[in-house]
């Protein structure tokens, strides 16, 4: 089951960071078609957030058809979204890894690689073709 | 309603029935014991002395009414303002009109009960076994019917002052102050002006009534009938309340004490209408 | 449930010389968790006195869930939790929910005990004996056993430590799951409602600031970050609300979102406090035109 976390003060609305992050969950394969989300009870007393918030996430959710709440059982995900298939995310992991490993012998610390990987994904513009 | 009123006010309710039915049953077992003394005006003995003499001292019995209005009128508002609990007992679904109605009625209810236990047994030993040939007046304010009325007056006293002060302690002393004062005015100016006085030139004596106050007028002066008692050559003059009046002069105390309890109520219900918690 | 569950018109409330709330208007509507927002003293516990009855209004109308407030009327549909969670301290807390039984129509014992005992507090324990984060945890179980369509609370978690903050909010947020009713939230701290809240009311000098659906209120406002020399010509076509001078540079607060056409201005959101912020910086003569 997917675990929410909110951060407050960063300008994205609380309610659109839940929808995110099942976005992010459902391309990164940690939410499959079928699961069950969290209620909204469970979501709002873990997270100490407005329930109504939760609601909100949801109704987006079911609004692009990715999640679907039955009654009296919970909000299911409904279709998942296109991402790699695991073995092919694998492979990208560990190049990925293996970059991180070669910056760090260079001397960069955590946050010198964090704003070297946003700015060139910002600029990085993939071609279309 | 009911339950928090005992519930709040059990403690004090407790002290003041051990206190006033504690009293009682003193009155009751003496008596019993003992039984009716002689028509003889004889002075008394044993523990009826021992009563006797702390009945002279009158203000061993005076504040009793006082007691009750410090320890169960003054903090039913004050502490609740001063505990804040005032801000939970006002938003709930009970107004505070039945808020305070319904403590007014029940605590005045025990406070009349407790009160009428004691005056009651008090005066029955009075009149049969402590002093019954020094005639009622003696025992005016513990009587059957003003006792009652001048606890119930003290009682509301408290809870006015209470009200209007918010703060216990001082509320307190406001109800020392307020009872004393009107005791004083009771005993001094009122009471002995419920009905005129009987002036009497016998020079005899007031036969269990109220004694005022006794004169000498010279022979020329006097109107009325002559005994022919003289004193140097004047003719005393005792003015008295009569015994038989006693009863009399209880239903117009305790008119007189219900009505000012019904102002100090009227003080509380205006002052809680208006209160800001 | 009603549409509505707070309306205030033109409410006010005078102290003396002094107004504690004035020309007030609002309308709230009903299932949402307010939160009430100020500097101390800007009139919250004011309107919160005047919704639970313990203040009357000096001038105006005041209606909860429809009906006007005053005795005998909506404060049995009304729970209202105080800055100390004044309870009776001389009572244990089995006694607290039979004072709240007898002094409510509605009540559901069920609610209170289940609450407590899922967090751990002894019915038997005297109320002045647990700690202060327990206390406030039986005064919204209190609250919460009345089965209350608007729940009051006045500076709910001022006086806990932050763990008992968060438990104390997350029974809640909790509650407010399990029965739909209103919430008012007071506090001085904007970054402790942004969690907890989804529509806003602004009070400062005892009027209304800034009012409105949070989401809305945030997508309605952008930031605008340029150099003081091109401000004229940027802000001739936007709602500025409120300007800083930032050495040369100035950040406004704009309302509604129009192109700026001058690449040199940057475009940001907004978050709640700074929204919050500047209007409590902004004089309340421009606020209630935003509003009017």
């Amino acid at each position: 089951m997917i675990e929410f976390r909110v951060e407050v003060g960063s300008g994205v609305p609380p309610y659109r960071q839940l929808v995110d992050q099942v976005e992010h969950a459902l391309r990164l394969g940690h939410l499959h078609v079928g699961d069950r989300l969290p209620t909204v009870k469970e979501v709002a007393k873990r997270l100490v957030i407005n329930p109504n918030t939760v609601l909100k996430a949801y109704r987006e959710l079911e609004h692009k058809g990715l999640a679907k709440g039955r009654p009296g059982m919970g909000t299911f995900i409904e279709r998942g979204l296109a991402g790699l298939p695991a073995e092919q995310q694998a492979e990208l992991r560990a190049d990925l890894e293996k970059w991180l490993a070669t910056a760090h012998q260079a001397g960069m610390d955590s946050d010198g690689i964090a704003a070297l990987v946003a700015t060139v994904l910002h600029e990085f513009r993939p071609e279309e073709n | 309603m009911i339950w928090m009123t005992w519930r709040q006010h059990r403690t004090t309710l407790f002290i003041l029935a051990a206190v006033f039915l504690g009293l009682a049953a003193v009155f009751v077992a003496v008596t019993v014991s003992a039984g009716p003394v002689s028509e003889h005006p004889t002075n008394p003995t044993g523990i009826h002395e021992l009563l006797y003499r702390l009945e002279l001292v009158n203000e061993v019995l005076l504040p009793l009414p006082a007691l009750i209005g410090m320890f169960l009128g003054a903090p039913l508002l004050a502490a609740e303002y001063e505990h804040r609990t005032v801000r939970y007992a006002w938003t709930q679904s009970v107004s505070r009109w039945h808020w305070l109605s319904t403590k007014l009625l029940l605590l005045g209810s025990a406070v009349v009960l407790l009160a009428t236990a004691f005056s009651t047994t008090h005066m029955w030993w009075y009149t049969t076994a402590g002093a019954p040939h020094e005639g009622p007046f003696r025992i005016f304010n513990q009587g059957p019917l003003s006792f009652p009325a001048a606890c119930l007056f003290a009682f509301v006293v408290g809870v006015a002052a209470g009200t209007v002060l918010r703060r216990t302690v001082a509320a307190m002393g406001l109800t020392i102050a307020g009872t004393w004062a009107a005791s004083i005015v009771f005993v001094n100016w009122l009471r002995p002006n419920y009905m005129t006085p009987v002036t009497d030139a016998n020079g005899a004596s007031t036969s269990g009534g109220w004694f005022l106050s006794q004169t000498a007028v010279r022979p020329e002066d006097f109107v009325g009938v002559d005994s022919g008692g003289r004193i140097n050559g004047l003719i005393p003059v005792t003015t008295f309340q009569p015994a038989d009046r006693f009863w009399t002069f209880q239903v117009i105390e305790a008119g007189l004490y219900l009505g000012l309890t019904v102002a100090c109520v009227a003080v509380a219900f205006w002052w809680v209408r208006r209160a800001v918690a | 449930m009603t549409q509505s569950a707070i309306t205030a018109r033109n409410l006010g409330r005078r102290y003396g010389r002094a107004w504690g709330l004035q020309h007030c208007s609002l309308e709230v509507p009903a299932g949402r968790v307010v939160g009430l927002v100020g500097p101390n003293g800007a009139g919250k516990s004011t309107l919160m006195n005047l919704m639970v009855g313990l203040l009357r209004p000096t001038t105006g109308e005041l209606e909860l869930l429809g009906e006007r407030v005053g005795p005998n009327t909506v404060l049995e549909r009304v729970a209202y939790i105080d800055q100390e969670h004044s309870l009776y301290r001389d009572f244990t807390v089995r006694e607290m929910l039979t004072a709240g039984r007898v002094l409510n129509r509605r009540w559901d014992d069920k609610i209170a005990t289940d609450r407590l005992a899922e967090l751990g507090i002894p019915l038997t324990a005297k109320v002045g004996r647990i700690s202060g984060g327990q206390r406030a945890q039986v005064a919204l179980a209190v609250a919460l056993a009345k089965q209350p369509e608007l729940l009051i609370l006045d500076e709910p978690v001022a006086s806990l430590d932050p763990l008992a903050r968060r438990e104390m909010m997350s029974t809640l947020m909790a509650a407010k799951a399990d029965h739909d009713c209103t919430i008012v939230l007071s506090s001085h701290v904007v970054s402790e409602l942004e969690r907890l809240c989804d529509y806003l009311v602004v009070l400062d000098h005892g009027r209304v600031q800034l009012l409105g659906d949070i989401d809305e209120l945030l997508e309605q406002h952008r930031l605008l970050f340029g150099p003081a020399v091109t401000e004229d010509l940027v802000s001739a076509h936007q709602h500025v609300l409120h300007r800083e001078d930032l050495n040369g540079r100035v950040s406004l607060l704009v309302r509604g979102i129009r192109p700026v056409g001058d690449p040199s201005w940057q475009v940001q959101r907004v978050n709640l406090e700074e929204l919050v912020m500047r209007y409590l910086a902004m004089p309340s003569r421009v606020a209630e035109e935003v509003f009017a």
